[in-house]
């Protein structure tokens, strides 16, 4: 998944400049702000919209849906709305956050539970089935799931051993 | 135009190509009454300077316009572009001189721009007005007060984040350059509120990012600023700092003992309400927190505080199952809920569930049976992450004892430090020599 980083900061620099800024830029902007787990950034994007846009945008309602449930951390509602005809230059940014979202979700039930109620997540899944092909979840054929840990960054030992003598020099002067 | 303006005009040109800008910078310092009688031609004063080359005289002219804003029913549009112009290309040499002039431009511009209904478009401006009057990253100046202000009325933070991420390590007040023609009530004051205003300011933003520990510190920085009488400003960020408090460490953190005492000794009894929350905090019922908040709502409402109160009211359920954690191992659902006083165990599995995704608890829920498992911090310290987060930790540490050594350095230089060390050295010598001539057996 591309970092949005770059984007987020062009798109800012074009709200703070521009004298009446489009939908459009708000909604990418929304989009962006999701995708990167900003969600305090989004929710005061949000707060500060034009009230006109916040009535009659479907597509900044429909985000404004998915921040709230992402805030919530209500998984199923999120997978209900994320499913929609979203507009063509935001559609890959909503296919990474519903990918971001999956490994979220797997990663969090992973943490918080021994053991969930299978209908639970089917009721989650069942919102996406189509992408869950590939996934890494298995199913154990009881009432409980397991899912794959994911793999640790790696850092270099050559990166490790200049900190450290940058370390010792410090504490040696 | 008045001959009071053409001399104006012709000693702002005069001693600018010249290149007299200090002697430029001290006349202008009794020009704004004039400037201010003659708002209708101002616009032709303008004309004739050129924002490059007369930073000082084009500071001034648009000084005044904004003084006299109530009287010459001006554009306001056509005066807020020419502040961006100016700023934009203004000479930062030049306006250095007059550093108390640019600061109260731009606090006048933010007046303005407050009441603008596109009040974003102003941080820009405040920003390049920053990053021109600053000598280094972390030096404060009253501009930067302005710039949180307008960031929370226009309810956009990432601009005023940058400046505030940063640690402060000196101070720019228009004092340096303002001279003896105002009367030091007036200079001291309004340095010292854009600086109060400032760590307020700044801790309502990082509160409403949900970095509280940021805003604790901020809020804790305006409190214990040294003062002789207290200041609204400071009584406002004392409530928010209980608030803040509450939701961080669930009791009221102590005010560090440099704070003035006539401060917490007046602080006190006007922020009384919000002690009673946090005695109704400690008694960990939710009960009592709820009724307190309903009891004192109105306060809470009028100090547009009743969304940090509210937050309060959250965290204790929160508070309360980390208790919990400490002294069982494993609990049902049903338990946890009537022990923290929540409606119903699927209540308590959203908040147990959401405190393990941002890592307030370890534990795992076990829906088959209804129990909750807490378990120990899993971090064993042997993690990469880990590794880079120490690492993280150690640099910031490193600056942190580089700053503190290059400011010992710049005080044990000062030559007023130096002056007034050696002095008291010499007070010393004299006394004790004094002591001993007085009780010489010889006379």
């Amino acid at each position: 998944m591309e970092s949005y980083q770059d984007l987020i900061l062009d798109l800012e620099r074009q709200e703070l400049e521009a004298q009446d800024p489009s939908s459009a830029l708000y909604i990418k902007l929304f989009a962006c702000y999701l995708v990167e787990n900003k969600l305090h950034d989004a929710k005061f994007l949000w707060k500060r919209l034009p009230q006109t846009l916040c009535k009659e945008n479907e597509d900044l309602k429909a985000l404004h849906v998915i921040l709230r449930s992402l805030l919530a951390n209500n998984i199923l509602e999120l997978l209900q709305h994320i499913e929609r005809e979203w507009p063509e230059d935001i559609k890959p940014i909503m296919e990474d956050l519903l990918r971001t979202t999956e490994q979220n979700i797997i990663g969090t039930v992973q943490n918080a539970y021994t053991s969930i109620v299978k209908k639970n997540l089917i009721d989650a899944i069942d919102a996406y089935q189509k992408h869950m092909n590939g996934t890494s979840l298995s199913d154990d054929n009881s009432s409980s799931y397991c899912v794959s840990r994911n793999a640790m960054s790696v850092v270099s030992s050559e990166h490790q051993l200049s900190k450290l003598t940058g370390f010792v020099s410090f504490l040696e002067n | 135009m008045a001959s009071a303006l053409e001399n104006f005009v012709n000693s702002v040109r005069s001693l600018s190509s010249s290149g007299a800008f200090e002697d430029l910078a001290t006349q202008l310092l009794d020009s704004t009454e004039i400037l201010s009688k003659n708002w209708n031609i101002l616009d032709n004063v303008l004309e004739t300077l050129d924002v490059q080359q007369h930073s000082l005289g084009v500071l001034y002219v648009l000084l005044a316009k904004f003084n006299s804003l109530q009287s010459s029913n001006a554009d306001i549009q056509v005066l807020l572009k020419s502040v961006k112009d100016f700023i934009q290309q203004c000479n930062t040499y030049q306006v250095r001189l007059a550093a108390h002039a640019y600061y109260e431009l731009c606090h006048q511009f933010t007046n303005v721009m407050v009441g603008q209904p596109r009040c974003i478009l102003g941080l820009t401006t405040l920003s390049a007005a920053i990053d021109k009057i600053r000598t280094s990253d972390t030096q404060l100046t009253p501009i930067h007060a302005d710039l949180c202000q307008l960031s929370l009325k226009s309810k956009c933070f990432r601009v005023a984040l940058k400046y505030l991420d940063v640690d402060i390590t000196t101070i720019s007040t228009g004092a340096e350059t303002r001279g003896q023609n105002q009367t030091v009530k007036d200079t001291t004051n309004n340095d010292a509120k854009y600086f109060l205003l400032y760590y307020y300011y700044g801790g309502m933003i990082y509160t409403a990012m949900k970095n509280y520990e940021r805003a604790l510190y901020f809020f804790e920085v305006c409190i214990s600023t040294p003062a002789m009488a207290m200041s609204y400003i400071m009584l406002e960020a004392y409530k928010k700092f209980i608030l803040v408090s509450l939701i961080l460490h669930g009791k009221i953190q102590p005010i560090p003992k440099y704070a003035s005492q006539v401060i917490s000794r007046f602080m006190k009894p006007i922020a009384q309400v919000y002690h009673n929350l946090a005695v109704a905090y400690a008694t960990t019922s939710s009960e009592e927190v709820r009724n307190c908040i309903s009891k004192y709502s109105e306060t809470f409402v009028r100090d547009n505080n009743m969304g940090l109160a509210k937050q309060v009211a959250t965290s204790l359920y929160k508070k309360n199952i980390q208790r919990l954690t400490k002294t069982f191992l494993t609990l049902s659902l049903t338990d946890v809920a009537s022990r923290v006083q929540l409606p119903s165990a699927a209540v308590a599995e959203k908040y147990i569930f959401n405190m393990i995704k941002s890592g307030e608890i370890y534990a795992t829920i076990n829906q088959r049976d209804g129990m909750v498992v807490f378990k120990d911090d899993p971090e064993k310290y042997n993690s990469n992450k880990m590794f880079l987060n120490i690492q993280e930790d150690m640099e910031h540490v490193m600056g942190l004892v580089k700053q503190i050594n290059k400011m010992e350095e710049d005080i044990i230089l000062n030559p007023i430090y130096i002056k007034k060390a050696v002095g008291n050295a010499d007070d010393d010598l004299a006394s004790q020599n004094a002591k001993s001539f007085a009780g010489d057996p010889i006379d």
